[in-house]
């Protein structure tokens, strides 16, 4: 394993009683893209606002680039490119003029400074519209300078703070490509975000925040394996008794639940396609008419549900 | 360097923000226009004065001479009376606007080396004439100790013992009457109004321009760069200084704009250039100092725009910035002194009437730099809270 790039050792923040960070610990190594992943409140903000050294923590170490955050603030915060997640930009400021003054805080001039003006416009593809104030910028357009904006000193690592938030999909989507075009060029990317989907898209190994605390991290395979290899049949009934439904599946040899909601009946089991006659079967015995039945793969959403007994987006 | 970065878009910023031209140039242009014109009858000033000149001395009789000369007799009716309790008593019965008694012994007194004072005696009610009388006064007993100094060096004869004839001659034939004209005149010129209200409102608009500098920091949090700003490899104090760079420069400029536009525009005099430029600066920073006490205990650019303008309307009634501060009751004109508007007024005012330099406005500009190192002081001690997340 390389040297990493952003090393996290028993972070922790409070605020009064309120643990924010509660000893939170990870690393990152060159060229590896990390997903910080956790609902509203989980604590990714705070984790990074610390690692950017933007708050001070209350106990821990960070270190970027070999550089420690607390004794050498100004050389670890060279290393990093920060995204944050509202627009941090100057409305009455053209997109390069923004880009040109974010650009000289660290330290590039001249040519330099005006090639890599040009070429991060190109990469979120704003070049066209660089002499326009940002105020007539729609807000995908905002979003993609926001995070040219981190990418002007070629950071050895990337810091975005949930940057499709409040964003359209089209706008989504050529932020996600943004992204991994980055990760494709080497550069390390620390990603916060509540979207299971992001994280599963554009990290290599992902973190899951909850209350505070990191309670598990691994790649998309090792934190799935941590539930098992069991499959989710999503039934949908058009009509019918689904309690009764769910009382008769539950016999079944593999159903390891069965749990009624709105749409119908969801059930966690093994071999999941091999089941599905039987289930019918069952459905038919109770009277309930299928309008479908989906067998999902394990996600990171069942992780987290498995883990903390809640949904990402509660 | 971060701060210059910093403090270059600032300034990009605000020239491009037009409220910030209206508040810093067109607004104060206006309204010292507006009130200068709405003036202009009083620059017509006409006022009578009593003399009485109970000394009787050859340096006396230079007095009430300088009293009767061309320019000073377009503006004051003077009549002469034996006593000085006559001259009371027409002063309290507001025959005559003020009266100046020369009290006995007074020649006596310049020529052994004392300095004898020339009496003022000033109706409440008249304190504009009391005003110029008192410079009349001041003036004369400067310029005859300076022309006593000067003969007694010619004539070798020590510090006592110069004869009052020979201090008057050269009195009569010197200085004293062009200088105690200039002074006098200075406050009631034809442009009077200008000479006033030019530096009254640029001071007051400039408390507005330099408010800025801390809103600016109330919106970069609430726009989200100020943590972009954080997370720059610089230290937090560069954001600081680049604030206070661009304030002040913006300060500067708006003031030396209001100065070049009233003296070209209106023909204000605004008095010695080198003791302009400092008061500008002393002011400037004032300014910044006590609007960045209000940005700081802010919790919003709401409330601090509020409280800015509720702090800055009080300086200036107080100060003096809407109504000449001499014409106003003794409370107001010392009230007057807690302020640094007051005090850069009163600097502004004394180097066009007194015709003085830098050093003649070395108090005026100590107290409004004081003003402002303490004031800027207890700002940035408080700063840090407005630079974490």
């Amino acid at each position: 394993m390389s040297e990493p790039i952003l090393s996290v050792e028993k972070v922790s923040k409070s605020y009064g009683d309120l643990a924010a960070v509660d000893g939170v610990s990870f690393t990152i190594p060159e060229g590896e893209s990390y997903g910080l992943l956790g609902p509203n409140g989980a604590g990714k903000t705070t984790t990074i606002s610390m690692i950017c050294g933007l708050l001070k923590m209350d106990s821990g170490e960070v270190n970027v680039a070999g550089q420690s955050m607390s004794a050498h603030p100004v050389e670890a915060k060279s290393a990093i490119g920060y995204v944050p997640q509202e627009v941090a930009l100057y409305q009455d400021l053209t997109g390069r003029e923004n880009l040109r003054f974010w650009g000289k805080l660290y330290r590039l001039r001249g040519k330099e400074l005006n090639s890599r003006v040009d070429e991060v416009l190109n990469i979120v593809g704003l070049t066209d519209r660089a002499k326009d104030k940002v105020s007539q910028y729609s807000g995908g357009m905002q979003r993609r300078l926001n995070i040219a904006a981190g990418l002007l000193h070629r950071p050895r690592l990337l810091v975005l703070d949930e940057p499709t938030v409040g964003v359209d999909p089209q706008s989504r989507n050529a932020i996600l490509e943004s992204v991994e075009s980055l990760k494709a060029a080497g550069t390390a990317i620390l990603y916060t975000t509540h979207y299971m989907e992001e994280a599963e898209r554009l990290c290599d190994r992902v973190g899951i925040i909850d209350l505070g605390r990191l309670i598990a991290e691994g790649t998309r395979r090792e934190l799935v394996t941590t539930i098992g290899e069991k499959d989710r049949i999503q039934l949908t009934a058009l009509s019918g008794e689904t309690t009764i439904f769910a009382d008769l599946v539950r016999s079944i040899p593999g159903v390891a639940q069965a749990t009624v909601n709105d749409e119908g009946v969801e059930l966690l089991c093994t071999e999941g396609r091999k089941l599905l006659p039987k289930i019918l079967e069952a459905a038919d015995k109770a009277g309930v008419a299928v309008a479908s039945v989906e067998v999902l793969e394990p996600d990171l959403e069942a992780v987290f549900l498995h883990l903390t007994g809640k949904a990402l987006r509660d | 360097m971060g701060a210059l970065t910093i403090a270059a878009k600032d300034l990009r910023l605000r020239i491009r923000d037009k409220s910030a031209w209206i508040i810093a140039v067109v607004a104060p242009f206006a309204l010292a226009a507006i009130i200068s014109f709405a003036f202009k009858g009083e620059d017509d000033f006409h006022t009578t004065m009593v003399v009485a000149d109970e000394d009787q001395s050859e340096i006396s009789k230079v007095f009430a001479s300088v009293l009767a000369t061309p320019d000073l007799k377009k503006i004051i009716k003077l009549r002469i009376v034996e006593s000085a309790d006559e001259a009371e008593r027409l002063t309290e019965t507001e025959a005559v606007a003020a009266g100046l008694v020369v009290p006995k012994g007074f020649g006596e007194a310049i020529a052994n080396g004392g300095s004898p004072q020339i009496i003022v005696i000033q109706h409440p009610n008249s304190a504009v004439a009391g005003s110029i009388a008192q410079n009349i006064a001041r003036r004369f007993a400067a310029e005859t100790d300076s022309v006593r100094l000067s003969v007694a060096t010619a004539i070798s004869a020590g510090a006592g013992g110069v004869p009052p004839d020979e201090i008057a001659r050269r009195a009569a034939q010197g200085s004293i009457p062009t200088s105690v004209q200039e002074g006098a005149l200075g406050t009631l010129g034809q442009n009077s109004s200008s000479n006033y209200f030019g530096p009254a409102m640029a001071i007051f608009f400039v408390f507005f321009t330099v408010s800025f500098g801390g809103l600016s920091l109330l919106q970069e949090r609430r726009l989200g760069t100020m943590q972009r700003l954080i997370a720059a490899p610089m230290a937090r104090g560069q954001i600081i200084l680049g604030k206070i760079i661009s304030t002040f420069i913006i300060g500067v400029v708006s003031l030396s704009i209001m100065v070049a536009s009233t003296s070209l525009l209106l023909g204000s005099n605004w008095g010695n250039p080198l003791a302009v430029a400092a008061l500008i600066l002393a002011t400037v920073l004032a300014a910044m100092g006590i609007m960045s006490v209000v940005a700081v205990f802010s919790t919003s650019e709401e409330r601090a725009g509020a409280l800015s303008s509720i702090v800055v309307l009080a300086l200036s009634l107080l100060g003096g910035n809407f109504i000449p501060i001499s014409q106003a009751p003794k409370i107001f004109r010392t009230l007057a002194l807690f302020t640094p508007n007051g005090w850069a007024l009163r600097g502004f005012t004394d180097l066009v009437a007194d015709g003085g330099g830098i050093a003649s406005v070395s108090t005026h500009l100590m107290v409004i730099v004081g003003f402002g190192l303490v004031t800027g002081l207890i700002a940035l001690s408080q700063t840090r809270k407005l630079l974490v997340r």
